[in-house]
């Protein structure tokens, strides 16, 4: 009898495929369901807090500037700035996008936090922080409840944008926000 | 703050992908080994708190009822933490607020991932939730645009991210819990490895790996100091803040320099480089050195941290070691990550490191992060007992 932890004589299994199935449906909620209907119409929409002046898109719902509930929606224009962004050469399941591509978080002219967003139409060595963008969308049938109704972004023939400058002056609006 | 609390039991499992274990045995391997350390028994045990990242992640669900026996936890109050990789940290802390509240005297902690058996690269991906990115970018895809903008920031040079990943591979490889063991690797070698995220290379990126590490925290009188060297907790700080706030420092979050400025408080600490010996930090990518030196007030915000990194400030031998064990290129099992960064921190004041003790380490730093590095969790360990 051999030795406990070394029974040989059974077939090395190193991966099986299991077709699990996890069916489940989203509330969106009050809030972002408004933004998400907006995608479909090709346009998007945050909302403002009037306690703190702070725009959000994506709406959250909340302000944790202020600690109280966002209710009022806001329109956005198509239009932002790259805050940040790496340029992904790995490629992983389920990507659906040709490599290498910039993924960039993109804060919409307007509002005061950002999402990620795909940049095409430009090398991805000529991606820069402060660049200008603007959504591409898909066509109207195409559009669903979903951020996948943005095609994409693509530079903005305009000059970049400092972001601290950018923050700066954000704070006269916050004051003008405010009820 | 009441009851004087130190940790009197470190244990370590093997990291690596270990196949020919169960979840119950490679947790008990750590239990054991923290028992052993200690001098006690399951039977002294009065509580036990287990840290798991989300259960998505290895696919077990509530794995502390599974793991009562295995952890000789049936009878005794058992606790579940779960938050993001910052886990492993907040859990430490929370057996340590129970000892030191003094509900309990002897609490044992531990945290686990056994990545083998999940797709954690998957399961981070969070997809199919309104408004998620409708396109995949990979684990790193989210941190590489702050390190950008850490880089662009500070001006820092490209090297910096290779230096880290060089310290860290060598510190790696003398410490024997590693999963890797890259010790011969050069600086060339990290230079051309493939780049993943800009400017994150393959060299600069953690390991998935399967692990567990528990600690054992006991109140002031069941500490036998002729038989343990005690390390003391002198200080301990959680904070979370949303990722998603307006304007959100990404590279600088406020959360970890709450933490930091909570921890200094509590523990009377003005000059942090001069009166801690040395850190063991959560660096999933090795380009958040630089900022989480900033962060935790060992460097100036907006480049000091680089400049340390680039004047060998964090190596062994530096005026502040950083991540002796290897940190995580030696090894990520995600929720025992940042147990682990608190025990490489305790293991130093006891004494304890062996090949990678640093000499007369009487004051060390733990920082585990999470999330967006939006979780942080930091504990201040001392050879000496707190007044």
């Amino acid at each position: 009898m051999s030795e406990r932890g070394a029974i040989e004589d059974i077939p090395t299994i190193d991966r099986f495929v299991f077709p699990a199935r996890a069916h489940y449906e989203v509330t969106a909620g009050y809030t972002l369901s408004g933004a998400l209907r907006a995608l479909v119409d090709g346009r998007f929409v945050g909302q403002v807090s009037r306690e703190s002046g702070r725009v959000y898109m994506p709406p959250l719902g909340a302000c944790p500037i202020s600690a109280t509930a966002t209710t009022e929606d806001i329109e956005l224009p198509n239009t932002g700035v790259v805050i940040a962004f790496c340029v992904v050469r790995l490629p992983v399941h389920g990507q659906g996008v040709k490599l290498p591509f910039a993924c960039a978080d993109i804060m919409l002219d307007g509002a005061d936090t950002t999402f990620l967003g795909l940049i095409q139409e430009c090398e991805v060595e000529d991606v820069r922080i402060g660049m200008r963008v603007e959504a591409v969308w898909k066509e109207a049938a195409e559009r669903t409840t979903s951020l996948a109704s943005v095609r994409y972004f693509r530079p903005l023939p305009e000059p970049d944008v400092d972001i601290e400058e950018l923050r700066t002056g954000r704070q006269a609006a916050w004051e003008e926000n405010r009820a | 703050m009441s009851e004087a609390c130190a940790v009197i039991g470190i244990g370590q499992a093997k990291m690596a992908r270990r196949r020919n274990l169960s979840i119950a045995e490679l947790c008990r391997e750590a239990a054991l080994r923290a028992l052993e350390d200690a001098g006690l028994e399951f039977s002294d045990i009065d509580a036990i708190v287990l840290g798991k990242t989300p259960d998505i992640f290895d696919g077990l669900m509530m794995p502390e009822l599974y793991l009562a026996d295995a952890l000789g936890a049936v009878g005794k109050p058992v606790m579940r933490i779960s938050t993001a990789g910052s886990v492993g940290g907040h859990t430490v802390i929370q057996a340590a607020h129970l000892v030191q509240a003094g509900l309990h005297r002897r609490v044992l902690c531990l945290a686990y991932a056994k990545e083998s058996e999940g797709d954690i690269n998957w399961a981070v991906q969070g997809g199919g939730i309104p408004f998620a990115s409708p396109f995949v970018a990979g684990p790193g895809g989210y941190f590489a645009l702050h390190i950008r903008e850490y880089v662009r920031r500070a001006g820092a040079p490209d090297h910096i991210g290779d230096l880290v990943a060089l310290k860290d591979k060598q510190n790696a490889a003398i410490n024997p819990y590693s999963q890797l063991s890259e010790g011969d690797i050069t600086l060339e070698q990290i230079q051309q490895s493939p780049m993943l995220w800009d400017p994150v290379r393959y060299a600069h990126t953690c390991p998935s790996s399967d692990g567990a590490c528990a600690m054992i925290l006991s109140a002031s009188d069941a500490v036998d100091s002729t038989s343990t060297r005690p390390a003391w907790v002198r200080a301990t700080a959680v904070r979370t803040e949303p990722a998603t706030a307006p304007w959100r420092d990404h590279t600088n979050p406020l959360a970890g320099r709450e933490c930091a400025r909570v921890i200094y408080e509590q523990a009377g600490i003005r000059d942090p480089l001069r009166e801690i010996d040395c850190a063991e930090l959560y660096i999933p990518f090795s380009w958040m050195e630089p900022m989480w030196l900033e962060t935790l007030g060992f460097a100036a915000a907006n480049g000091g941290g680089w400049r340390m990194i680039d004047d060998g400030g964090t190596r062994p031998d530096g005026a502040l070691p950083v991540n002796m064990s290897g940190g995580l290129m030696a090894g990520n099992p995600t929720s025992s990550t940042g147990m682990l960064r608190m025990a490489e921190a305790a293991m130093q004041v006891r004494g304890q490191a062996g090949a990678h003790q640093v000499d007369g380490a009487r004051t060390a730093l733990g920082h585990a992060k999470g999330g967006a590095s939006s979780y942080v969790a930091c504990m201040l360990f001392d050879a000496t007992r707190p007044d």
